[in-house]
This record gives structure tokens, sequence and C-alpha cells, in this order.
């Protein structure tokens, strides 16, 4: 079965701890992150992550909204780019 | 680094930001199809915490979770390493040699009781070497020659050593164990240099003695610094591999030390550990791996 991925992409104002709250919510539906990228630019966060999410496809949608959520929360912005495979 | 599964990202950053580092740069990914691989640049000038201690607790996390660690000042982690060295017993070979040599002239209890209080640091180590060899005096030099054939190099070293050398490491055996067994090593896997205690041998038998200056953990550090002078790099381009508490004074002076399966006493104090012989890891925490590269690029 081909292996299905979403990249998701976080940008906002950098402080301690948006990595953590961020994947923690990721690691709590059991997903793996295959990739990680993340810089801090003129003090402006940006992450983006390879998430594997074969393992329940159909569980997506509410990592998506748990995530919208948080990031609504934490004060920075998410997107979701689905990729089918990779 | 470690075997790939989901939670570790969230498990090693928890800890940062419970602490109030703040990451800068990460890049993470899967290396050798099954380890993931996490390199992170961190400011601790906010930590709420010492380094030390934060150091200390990420180390707890990550051995919870399989992972090795590697914690570098971003300086010696950008200057390329030239130099490796490994201790020999229980890091590159799988026994203690003295205990084999200890079994054959009948004292393994009471060489095997100083090797483990030395090996934990509790007894100063060349004063425990001289105490085993003491207890070695009338065993013939053949016994030396079984023992030497009987040594197991632990598996996929070869392997580690010749991608290493690929990489264009120097490769160095420093050991408090006996030249007998070290130079054996050392031709088996392709080391290129050496350094090691000689025990006596008068008519064909051991007299018990260790002869002239013996490698000790001052003189393991000196070995890398010969090596680090011949090849014209700093300590902070070396590497150094052991387990035990004699392998601490290097550990903690080279640009990365690594606690390989190592002591508690090594554990925590090593900038860099690792509880697998999964070489690989070893391989990725050198920094052996196109990801650092990129990291370096960024840093």
């Amino acid at each position: 079965m081909p292996e299905t991925y979403i990249v998701i992409t976080v940008v906002g104002p950098d402080r301690p701890g948006l990595i953590s709250e961020i994947t923690s919510v990721i690691a709590d539906f059991r997903y793996n992150i295959e990739d990680l990228d993340q810089v801090v630019m003129h003090d402006i966060f940006i992450l983006s992550l390879l998430v594997n999410i074969s393992p329940d496809v159909v569980g997506y949608d509410k990592l998506r909204k748990k995530l919208e959520y948080r990031c609504n929360e934490l004060g920075v912005e998410v997107t979701f780019y689905y990729t089918g495979g990779k | 680094m470690g075997r790939d599964r989901p939670g570790i990202v969230a498990a090693i950053t928890g800890v940062l930001a419970r602490f109030h580092a703040n990451i800068l740069k990460t890049r993470a990914s899967t290396v050798f199809t099954n380890l993931f691989v996490i390199i992170m640049l961190v400011d601790t000038a906010h930590a709420t915490i010492p380094i030390g201690d934060l150091v200390n607790i990420l180390k707890r996390s990550c051995d919870g979770i399989g992972m090795a660690l590697a914690v570098e000042k971003s300086a010696s982690y950008k200057c390329g390493k030239r130099i490796i060295v490994f201790d020999l017993d229980g890091t590159l070979i799988d026994q203690e040699v003295i205990e084999e040599l200890a079994k054959a002239a009948g004292t393994h209890e009471e060489v095997k009781r100083i090797t483990a209080l030395a090996m934990d640091g509790k007894v100063e180590f060349l004063q425990a070497l001289r105490q085993r060899v003491r207890l070695l005096e009338g065993l013939p030099v053949s016994k030396m020659d079984e023992i030497r054939d009987s040594i197991k190099i632990l598996p996929s070293v070869k392997e580690l050593i010749e991608t290493l050398k690929e990489a264009g490491f120097v490769i160095g055996i420093v050991t408090g164990g006996f030249d007998f067994v070290a130079n054996y090593v050392c031709k088996k896997i392709g080391a290129d240099y050496v350094f090691s205690n000689s025990l006596v041998v008068k008519n064909g038998i051991l007299t018990g003695e260790v002869e002239g200056e013996m490698v000790g953990p001052e003189a393991k550090l000196m070995a890398i610094k010969t090596m680090a002078n011949d090849l014209g790099v700093g300590l902070e381009s070396c590497v150094a591999v052991g387990d035990g508490a004699n392998d601490l004074f290097m550990i903690e002076r080279v640009g990365l030390g690594v606690g390989f399966k190592a002591k508690m006493v090594v554990r925590e104090k090593a900038p860099a550990v690792m509880n697998t012989d999964d070489m690989k890891i070893l391989l990725a925490l050198v920094g052996c791996i196109d990801l650092k590269d990129d990291v370096v690029k960024r840093i």
C-alpha cells in the first residue's frame, strides 16, 4: 500500500515551546514525523513537517481540526498540504 | 538519534520548552532507512536551569525512548571531525582481556573485583592495573596467544571503521589494556594508531609487571594530542569513544566525547551517550551523515 503524507507548515512569532506544543498534538494521534525543518528568521518561527498519516488516513481530519485550534491558541498560522504519496 | 517511532520530537522538544531553551534551527529526517535523526541549534541564554542540568535531563529523556544524544557547542560542531579514537575492552571488543588472562592464571575472582571497581571509577586506574597485573605473575606466554585468538571484535566494527575512513577519519585505539590484543585488533580493523600497555615477559612467563610508562586516563588524552599534532588539528576535531571511568578524562576534553554503552559515571558526564552497539548511530553522532552538512551550512 502506498504511504500517505501531509506537509504541515507553521509560521508565527518565535518563542520557546512551539515545536513541543505542535509535535505533541501529532504524537497524541500516533502519527510519525518523517522529516522536519525549522528556522527562526528575524524572530519569526517557521516550521515544516512531513507527517506520515498512513496508519489512520481517516483520522487526519481530527488531527487537522485539533492542530488548527491549538495553533490559534498559540497565535501562529498553520497550513496543510495533502500530498497523497510522497 | 535512534529507532524511528511517533513521539520522539515531542518528547525531546518538550524538555527544552519546559526550561525555556529556544530552538533556533532544526533539521530532522530518517537516515539509514529506520533511524530518526534530529539536529537542533539551541539558544540556552534564557534557560531557567544551568546547561549541565538541562543536558542531564535530556539524556534521561533520550535514554527513556531509546535515543542516543550528543551535545556540542556550535563552533565545535561546525568544525569537521578528523580523528576518532576508541577504547578497546568493552568498546571494540566484548571481553575484558585482563579477566581472560586472570582466568588462565587462576586469579579471576580477585581481578574481576578490581576491574569492576576501576571501570566504575572507584579505584584509581593505574593502581588497579598494577594490582591486577601482579596477580598474573607466572602465566606462560602461550596463554596470551590463546586469548588473542579468542578475541571477538564487535559485529559491524569493521564496517564502521571502513565508513569512517572513507569519510576521511584517522582512527586510533587507546587502551589501558595490552599490546598483544590491541595490535592484533588494530591490524584486523585497519586502525592507524594504537596506544596500549605492555606486559613484561621473562623466560616465556609474565613477571607481573607492566613495561615503561603506563597508559592511564591522562595518557589516553596525550595519545589523542599526539595524533592531533601529527595531523595539524586541534582537540575540537577529535572524537573519543569509551565506556569506562578511565575514558572519562579524554571524553570530557575532546571535541566530542562519546560514552558507548558506558558505566554510570561516564554516562552522567559524557557530552554524548549511546546505549546500543548499533554503529550506525555512532556514525550519525559523529556527523557522518548528509544531514549534518545541511545543518552546518545554515548555522
